[in-house]
């Protein structure tokens, strides 16, 4: 790790900053890159990696919506302040971690599509409040 | 006549270190011999450049008060330390005669197993404080910082 990796910002809130150099750095307590596809699911509460399988599998099934939710997969993706529909932006998440965890560098928390892709599982009710902040930790080491 | 707004500052305006007095805070000091108290966040150095300054510690946007910091040398080779702490826009810069002795540096505030020790006062700002540091030759990790801070709403 570079020197200029090791400085640490932190958002103290109304405006405040603090940017400490930190050396050496905290060891790591979770895998945050390179998560596989098993590790990925391992994330998840029990039932919650069948439904996103179902999920994945009819996400071009127009006539399909996840059971019980209140939001349609063709609704605009305004949990995530996106005009476009929950439908095409999980079908390029999908894609994306299916090409990371089939021969790809695996999936990495850091992501841009990873956060955003459970905000909506929230939103579909897929995961519980709350748990989104636990996934995006990564995998405990 | 006494104004009670002297006795107590209104929030925002509260009172910062302007200047630092003490044997181990001043130009050409020899430095002390210190010790890490418990308490205390650890940063070795890193990668420095001979008398090039690196910033260690940055605060913006909040008051605080640092109640312990120390800068010390990690090994006998003869260095000098230069520091420059910057209260709110004033920059309090000295360095240190040649340092040869492990573990010897500077107590810019709290207090250190030095012997008849007193606790040098804490270093207050309002709104923003920088810690920057240079060694007199190009090396790696051979100065270790030690702080203990709060800062406030």
């Amino acid at each position: 790790m570079s020197d200029e990796d090791k400085y640490v910002e932190t958002d103290l809130g109304g405006g405040g900053v603090i940017v400490e150099f930190v050396n050496p750095p905290p060891t790591p307590t979770h895998k945050t890159k390179g998560i596989s596809a098993i590790e990925w699911r391992r994330l998840f509460q029990p039932n919650e990696p069948f439904i996103l399988d179902e999920l994945r599998a009819n996400i071009d099934n127009m006539a399909y919506e996840v059971a019980g939710s209140a939001v349609s997969l063709d609704d605009p993706a305004a949990a995530i302040n996106l005009a476009i529909t929950y439908r095409q932006f999980l079908r390029t998440c999908f894609e994306a971690f299916k090409e990371a965890t089939n021969g790809g560098n695996g999936i990495d928390v850091e992501d841009v599509l990873t956060y955003p892709s459970l905000v909506c599982f929230e939103a579909f009710g897929i995961i519980a409040a709350g748990r989104k902040e636990i996934i995006i930790q990564g995998v405990p080491l | 006549m006494f104004l009670r707004s002297a006795m107590f500052p209104t929030a925002g305006s509260r009172k910062i270190t302007r200047a630092l007095f003490s044997r181990y805070a001043i130009a050409s000091t020899a430095g002390v011999a210190i010790t890490s108290v418990g308490p205390a966040i650890i940063t070795l150095s890193g990668a420095m450049t001979a008398t090039t300054l690196k910033s260690f510690l940055s605060v913006s946007g909040a008051s605080g008060e640092m109640t312990h910091l120390t800068i010390r040398t990690a090994d006998a080779t003869a260095r000098t330390i230069r520091v420059v702490l910057t209260i709110d826009g004033t920059a309090y810069d000295f360095t240190t005669a040649s340092i040869s002795t492990s573990g010897t540096g500077v107590l810019l505030a709290g207090t250190s197993n030095i012997t008849n020790a007193v606790i040098i006062p804490s270093i207050k700002w309002n709104s923003t404080f920088t810690i920057q540091a240079a060694s007199s030759v190009t090396e790696t990790d051979k100065l270790t910082i030690e702080w203990v801070y709060n800062t406030e709403a």
